[in-house]
């Protein structure tokens, strides 16, 4: 009895930190095939290359726990990316920000009523407003570029407190946030309840369809942040902008260890997720092998971490 | 009634077969056999072992022990497909047929006609004709399933059946969700089955219709088999007593908690909920066991999710205190002191992936929060570890995932989570379902207890010998009414036989 329980612990512990060990071994191979990437300066680059993922992987783990999926975050951050900029020609930066985070807000809203209270299922309903949102980017920046030019604004993307660049710095705050509304408040607590059971949560007093909404609430809040940094980054939005980041977002939250069918996961392996993906890009970068074949490791390493999961829960 | 000569041979021969699961011993030396061609009553209440007995001839589950003869051979199928294709099928009470498909389309599913890899529809289509005409059925081949009726379906089941060739068809109440004519023509087509040699084992709880159409009865009660009858030789007090077995008289002096001199905690009045609950009222009083009782189907679960806000009700009036309400959500009805223990702890009681201590303060997650509305996790453990002693849950850690626990201890985490709410009204649906003896027991007690703190207590259960135990007033529901209200001391007996009086009216006679 006391055996086979230390042993189901061990699994379970290996279970849980996998990614983790996935993430240290893959660092370990690297950095003695290229000894530079554990170089400070690289190691900042995959930081700073995975912060703007990263930010939509947070919410993205909030919607996939309540057991929704949000595949319109690509087009969401295009559309808050060009807002900031053009805002701005007409208020402070400062106050663009926070409305376009009012807007993320509100498609995150719309994708939530539209899932939770008209019963599309959440693929399906992204799907739709994914195209929508992007028709409305074409429409408000006419299919040119916008361009921005105010120093303050710029801080977001390009600034550094002390050694180390901003959104590194925003993103480690948002992923601390988040852990901590996902563990240590009701909110976090119902979201996991939903995804794990909806009907049970909803026969224990928890108001189902709000919270669910509230998900893809945050979801979309992420989304307007990420597309805040990627605007002050390149000071420029084109109507194209982050075309595929949702499929990202998505990927570095199921690498770490997000259950896709809702219940279970946690921001900090999101994170990790996240820097994986950027690694292996950066790691083939560095080697000088062919680009292209990064999307087929990819793809594999988004399969193996999805496949242990769902291979060993089908055995039990 | 077909006269029956000794000389026919048993399609079906079953020799001390025994299953146990843990801390039930759910058949025990059970010895019984089907002749060819017979119409066979499967009775017993409700636990009695009916289920455990067809899953183990069909392979559903593995017998511990005994032997199983089919059709002259010794067989031990591992699983139910195995057995179908050997010509042994199944009627579930749920439907079990793909709804967008066509009715010939299932009829012949997993076993379509085909010719050098093509399906062969030319062949399908003869073949139903001929299941169609030789039983007489009329049932459009290219109907699809989603636009049939229940009783419909059921014969789509029977005809998928008959394509097999089965020899032995098993139905499971199979008259359920059907009218008084669907029933009928269910009969009729039994009859059929009959005539053509083929035999049926036929479960059900309603008499009449066992004293209609089966030639013999065989009656199980706590996983043992009581007796085989000839169906002709016997009366429905009979069967009615075998079933329940040695009536105790016992009736042990228990006290009673409920207080009558103060106005009831929740009144029902004329409460509708379409289509299975058509009516109900009562009241419940202050630290009163009030059970409910009747067959699958008779509206107890219905009603247990409209008192609860799980669902709405059509019509009626639900008063608390001096309250009317009319909740739009469980939220609601928790706010104002209701709790419900659902039916299926799985499905609706308990979130299994989460661990022991997060189910029990989900409801109540509130006041584990500080005022700045961050949980404490160190208080819901404490919390957990209370229930864990006061309850006897038996769990490795309060980090235990939900799933890994029994039943018994699983139901106990539902129980706990609705007490940190501290119910006005707890309603108790089919609490003890898969439950062992002991955590039975310990359910007991605790309810008990509860109701000795002025809790009022909706105890419901199909399990006639269970509400007789535990409540102190009975109701008993048959067909959406309540048909019957019992104090302590009346016997068993008799409230089983109001709730299994059957459809027709003719009570205890039928067609014969």
């Amino acid at each position: 009895m006391t055996v086979s329980n230390s042993k189901s612990r061990l699994i379970s512990i290996l279970g849980k930190y996998k990614i983790l060990i996935a993430f240290l071994v893959l660092i370990i191979i690297i950095s003695f095939i290229t000894p530079r990437f554990m170089s400070w300066q690289n190691i900042i680059n995959v930081f700073r290359q995975s912060s703007i993922v990263g930010i939509m992987a947070i919410g993205a783990t909030f919607v996939i726990i309540g057991g929704g999926f949000d595949i319109s975050v690509g087009s969401l951050l295009a559309l808050t990316a060009a807002m900031v900029v053009g805002f701005q020609s007409s208020m402070h930066w400062f106050f663009a920000v926070i409305l376009v985070i009012g807007v993320g807000a509100a498609f995150g809203a719309l994708n939530g009523f539209l899932s939770a209270k008209i019963h599309i299922p959440p693929i399906i309903a992204t799907l739709g407003t994914m195209t929508i949102i992007r028709g409305i980017v074409y429409m408000y920046t006419g299919g040119y570029p916008l361009y921005v030019d105010s120093k303050g604004f710029s801080f977001i993307g390009n600034g550094y407190v002390g050694p180390i660049p901003f959104p590194i710095i925003l993103l480690l705050l948002l992923v601390a946030l988040g852990q901590f509304v996902l563990v240590k408040t009701r909110f976090g607590r119902y979201t996991c309840a939903i995804g794990g059971n909806k009907e049970a949560a909803r026969l224990s007093g928890v108001k189902v369809d709000l919270y669910m909404i509230m998900t893809f609430v945050v979801g979309g809040m992420m989304a307007a942040v990420s597309g805040i940094v990627y605007a002050s980054r390149l000071l420029s939005v084109t109507p194209l902008a982050g075309q595929g980041y949702e499929l990202d977002a998505i990927a570095s939250a199921v690498i770490g260890g997000t259950s896709v069918s809702g219940g279970e996961g946690s921001v900090v392996r999101t994170l990790i997720g996240a820097l994986l993906l950027t690694m292996i890009t950066n790691a083939f970068n560095l080697m000088g092998i062919n680009l292209y074949v990064q999307y087929v490791f990819k793809g594999l390493v988004i399969l193996a971490a999805v496949g242990f999961d769902s291979f060993s829960k089908a055995q039990s | 009634m077909n006269v029956k000569t000794e000389e026919l041979e048993n399609i079906l021969e079953i020799k001390g077969l025994s299953k146990s699961f843990p801390g039930v011993k759910a058949l025990q030396e059970v010895s019984m056999n089907i002749r060819l061609g017979e119409v066979h009553a499967l009775l017993g209440e409700n636990g009695s072992g009916k289920s455990t007995l067809t899953k183990c001839i069909v392979g559903a589950y593995r017998k511990d022990a005994g032997s199983i003869v089919y059709n002259r051979e010794e067989v031990d199928f591992a699983s139910p497909s195995e057995s179908f294709r050997n010509g042994i099928s199944v009627i579930y009470q749920e439907r079990s047929l793909i709804p967008k498909l066509t009715v010939e389309q299932n009829v012949f599913l997993g076993d379509e006609l085909s010719k050098r890899g093509f399906l062969s529809q030319r062949e399908m289509r003869k073949k139903y004709n001929v299941i169609c005409e030789s039983f007489g059925f009329r049932m459009p081949p290219d109907e699809k399933i989603a636009s049939l009726g229940v009783a419909q379906q059921k014969i789509v089941e029977i005809m998928k059946a008959l394509a097999r060739e089965s020899k032995l068809v098993i139905m499971d109440e199979p008259t359920a969700s059907l009218s008084k004519q669907e029933a009928d023509h269910l009969f009729e087509i039994i009859e059929e089955l009959r005539r053509k040699g083929i035999s049926t084992l036929y479960i059900t709880h309603i008499l009449d219709e066992v004293f209609r159409i089966t030639d013999r009865i065989t009656v199980l009660r706590d996983g043992k088999k009581i007796a085989t009858l000839n169906t002709a030789d016997t009366d429905m007090e009979e069967v009615v007593n075998l079933m329940v077995g040695e009536i105790l008289h016992e009736d042990e002096e228990r006290e009673s908690f409920s207080r009558y001199d103060l106005p009831p905690v929740i009144s029902v009045r004329d409460v509708v909920k379409l289509p299975r609950v058509g009516g109900i009222s009562f009241d419940v009083y202050a630290g009163e066991i009030l059970g409910i009782t009747g067959l699958t189907g008779s509206g107890k679960t219905e009603l247990a999710r409209s008192l609860f806000g799980a669902d709405r009700f059509d019509s009626g009036k639900i008063t608390i205190g001096d309250r009317e309400v009319n909740y739009k959500s469980p939220s609601e009805a928790i706010r104002s002191g209701i709790a419900l223990v659902p039916e299926d702890r799985k499905t609706d009681g308990l979130i299994l992936l989460f661990e022991v201590f997060k189910n029990i303060t989900l409801p109540a997650i509130g006041e584990f929060s500080s005022r700045s509305g961050f949980i404490s996790k160190y208080r819901e453990l404490k919390t957990c570890n209370e229930f864990r002693k006061k309850l006897n849950i038996r769990l490795a850690s309060e980090y235990q995932q939900t799933k890994f626990l029994s039943g018994g201890n699983q139901q106990k985490v539902v129980i706990s989570k609705w007490l940190l709410t501290r119910p006005k009204v707890l309603i108790m649906d089919e609490s003890t379902q898969g439950v062992d003896v002991k955590a039975k027991g310990e359910i007991y007690s605790i309810v008990r207890q509860l109701a000795s703190t002025g809790v009022a207590i909706i105890f419901i259960s199909s399990e006639v010998q269970e509400v007789h135990r535990v409540s102190d007033r009975i109701l008993v529901f048959r067909d959406g009414k309540i048909a019957g209200e019992f104090g302590r001391g009346t016997r068993q007996d008799e409230i089983l036989k109001t709730a299994i009086g059957g459809k027709t009216k003719f009570m205890g006679g039928g067609a014969r």
